[in-house]
């Protein structure tokens, strides 16, 4: 089941006023930030092997124009990308396909199926 | 009139298992159809039977235990049953008659012939599979109101199933694994992937897990839009186990396939 990561952030910005925000968690906030930013730089229109150089593919069933994938930095971060096949690729899975469309960011278990 | 000559000694008559599928519809063209058996022949090639009318059938291989090829039905060929049969042309023999049923024409395409095309070992314990499948109008393009999957379970109820650990990674995966993606051409790849770790947990013991998979498909205009499956239960066994020098291996197996990191570190 999908958790949007804004859900996460919410609540990571909310902790305040459950408890003082400790050094720690704003550590946390930060990184999710700095991984949010990661994720969301992989756009329509980039490579497979852009999306290969910020994400890892994951576990389970694929196919050649729609493949989920997980944060290097942390594997319970997910997109699920689509692709066209590149010009003059009949089978298409090459590093040149190219990005058409992107998910947001999501959090999941992981898939090693 | 011809006479068949004797079949050589020890002829094995044909014998037919399985036609898949085994209905089409008036009007379809370049159906696959796989037809399973034994003691078909190889030289000269067997051949296939239709008792009625309108079905033709074009051969892709013909072997002693499988024939392949396409149907065409025409649009006026009649609906019912028609007995499929397989001859063996070395040894003048028929095969058993099994139906083959000739259905109204229909604009619901469903998934068919779903078959594992190559398996292979990624490295690093992943377990990579390919797969490909047709659909019942012979044109991948009419799956649109098609979703294909996959349902893995671990066992018990937990979610997320835990690894045993050790010796496995400390690590869970989703149970249980509910995915589907739209039934396009080019067929489906499954990775038995060990994720988000491959560092196994000192120290080292024989511990082995299975999960359960089956693959279906979805079409909103058929089966009243749920799940028909197409394979399974399959076994996906993940082994730690000692080998004779008395090294550490992981194994993963599933289908006759296996991926290995041997030794482990």
């Amino acid at each position: 089941m999908k958790i949007a990561v804004s859900i996460l952030c919410i609540l990571l910005w909310a902790l305040p006023e459950a408890s003082p925000q400790t050094s720690a968690s704003q550590d946390h906030v930060r990184w999710v930030e700095s991984s949010l930013r990661e994720m969301k730089a992989v756009k329509v229109g980039m490579t497979r092997e852009d999306v290969d150089k910020v994400f890892v593919p994951e576990g389970g069933i694929s196919t050649v124009l729609q493949k989920t994938y997980a944060f290097r930095k942390c594997p319970y971060f997910k997109v699920d990308v689509e692709f066209i096949i590149e010009p003059g690729n009949a089978t298409g899975g090459g590093p040149k396909d190219k990005v058409v469309k992107i998910s947001r960011p999501y959090l999941a278990w992981t898939i090693g199926d | 009139m011809p006479v068949n000559p004797p079949p050589a000694p020890g002829t094995v008559s044909p014998v037919i298992t399985s036609i898949s599928p085994n209905w089409g519809s008036v009007g379809t063209s370049a159906l696959p159809v796989t037809i399973a058996g034994t003691g078909f022949g190889t030289t000269p090639p067997p051949s296939v039977s239709f008792d009625g009318t309108g079905i033709t059938m074009t051969y892709s291989t013909r072997n002693n235990t499988t024939i392949t090829g396409t149907l065409n039905i025409s649009a006026t060929a009649p609906l019912g049953t028609q007995n499929v049969t397989v001859t063996n042309n070395a040894a003048g023999m028929t095969s058993n008659p099994v139906g083959f049923e000739v259905t109204p024409a229909v604009t619901c395409a469903v998934p068919v012939n779903f078959q594992q095309t190559s398996c292979s070992d990624k490295g690093n314990g992943d377990l990579h599979f390919e797969y490909s499948f047709s659909s019942t109008t012979g044109n991948l393009g009419d799956l649109s109101s098609c979703t294909i999957g996959e349902f893995v379970s671990y066992p018990g109820t937990q979610d997320p199933f835990p690894f045993p650990s050790p010796p496995f990674p400390p690590d869970a995966y989703e149970n249980p694994t509910e995915l589907d993606l739209p039934a396009a051409p080019g067929g489906l790849v499954d990775d038995q992937s060990l994720k988000p770790s491959t560092t196994f947990v000192k120290p080292y013991s024989t511990s082995s897990f299975t999960a359960t998979q089956y693959y279906r498909y979805k079409c909103s205009c058929a089966e009243g839009g749920n799940y028909v499956n197409v394979a399974g239960p399959l076994s996906i066994v993940r082994s730690v186990s000692q080998s004779p020098d008395k090294s550490w291996k992981f194994t993963v197996t599933k289908s006759g396939c296996s991926a290995q990191i041997n030794p482990l570190p």
